[in-house]
């Protein structure tokens, strides 16, 4: 129990200094340097095994190397998407400055990798199912509209001075389009299709069920995803200094810092 | 030389695979370079900010 009470108090403590700029700012500055190492190497590592050295498939050949990109990518936006809504309506609700900076500059990031996203799986559309885009599909278009709220969201952040306006206005938004997140990983579910319609994407795979993806498929696209992951997360931390900067400008630990 | 023309031309799916890396290398690089010359941006415009204010009071 002790144990655990101790921990609590490092989590609690550790969540207090992260909700104060200056000191997430000095955090995210040391962090950066290992997080940009590790996401390098992993994306090197995973896409060098990917494209020169994984088995190819029977069924498409070498066009499913592209799955080392779409799968993750499209993973990653889903989660960007739900992250920036938790992270704006804690803003909203406890008015917690840093919880809005958080979500604020992991819209970008939300909004290039759904386009990443949307881009692959048009490409690796054409030779697998002999189409770059079909409106008919239900993943396809909800991963279009997941797209234009993240757009949505971008122009909200740049249109919108008042930065407290800004942010109620991404959560309300945010939390309005969070649907579409469940919705996409429902869509090539049974139940789903047989309301709303047929979708062209191929059923959940299992990863490590031998029968539907060989176990060195699966740890490049696990790589691949902590690689993404990584990537989120280190982008993210640049873009939360840079908006503590500018909202911080007129303080004392700003000003020592920038004329140092 | 022959394996390396072997990869490049992915049994004549290049064209998709290496389309669609070439898109997400460059969408990544836009994403991870757009916060570091923001970054220098900013530093810049505070810098000559306080500069300007600092001069201000001296005077």
């Amino acid at each position: 129990m002790g144990i655990f009470k101790a921990l609590w108090r490092v989590l609690v403590r550790f969540y207090h200094r992260c909700s104060s700029p200056p000191h997430f700012y000095a955090i995210a500055g040391k962090m950066l340097p290992w997080c940009v190492g590790l996401t390098l190497t992993l994306f090197a590592v995973g896409i060098i095994w990917g494209l020169g050295f994984a088995p190819s498939v029977s069924k498409q050949g070498e066009v499913y190397r592209i799955i080392y990109i779409h799968v993750p990518a499209a993973t990653l936006s889903m989660l960007a998407y739900v992250f920036v809504t938790i992270a704006a309506a804690i803003g909203m609700v406890w008015r917690m400055k840093m919880a809005q900076i958080v979500a604020v500059s992991a819209i970008p990031i939300g909004t290039g990798l759904t386009l990443v996203a949307l881009l692959t799986g048009m490409i690796w559309g054409h030779p697998t199912w002999g189409t770059y885009w079909e409106w008919n599909d239900p993943r396809m278009l909800l991963v279009f509209i997941m797209f234009l709220l993240f757009i949505g969201l971008v122009v909200i952040n740049n249109a919108i001075e008042d930065k407290t306006t800004a942010a109620n206005a991404i959560a309300i938004l945010s939390i309005s389009g969070l649907v579409t997140v469940p919705l996409i990983k429902m869509s090539t579910s049974d139940e789903f299709q047989k309301i709303v319609g047929k979708t062209i994407h191929q059923g959940q795979t299992e990863m490590f069920n031998k029968n539907q993806m060989t176990p060195e498929i699966a740890y490049i696209w696990l790589i691949m995803i902590f690689a993404f992951l990584l990537f989120f997360v280190t982008v993210l931390l640049m873009r939360i200094r840079n908006e503590i900067l500018e909202r911080e400008q007129n303080t004392k630990w700003v000003k020592e810092k920038i004329m140092s | 030389m022959n394996a390396l023309t072997e990869f490049l031309r992915m049994n004549d799916n290049w064209g998709y695979i290496w389309l669609a890396y070439t898109i997400f290398f460059v969408v990544m690089i836009v994403i991870m370079v757009s916060p570091i010359l923001q970054s220098k941006k900013i530093v810049k415009k505070l810098k000559r900010r306080y500069e300007r204010q600092q001069s201000n009071n001296n005077s």
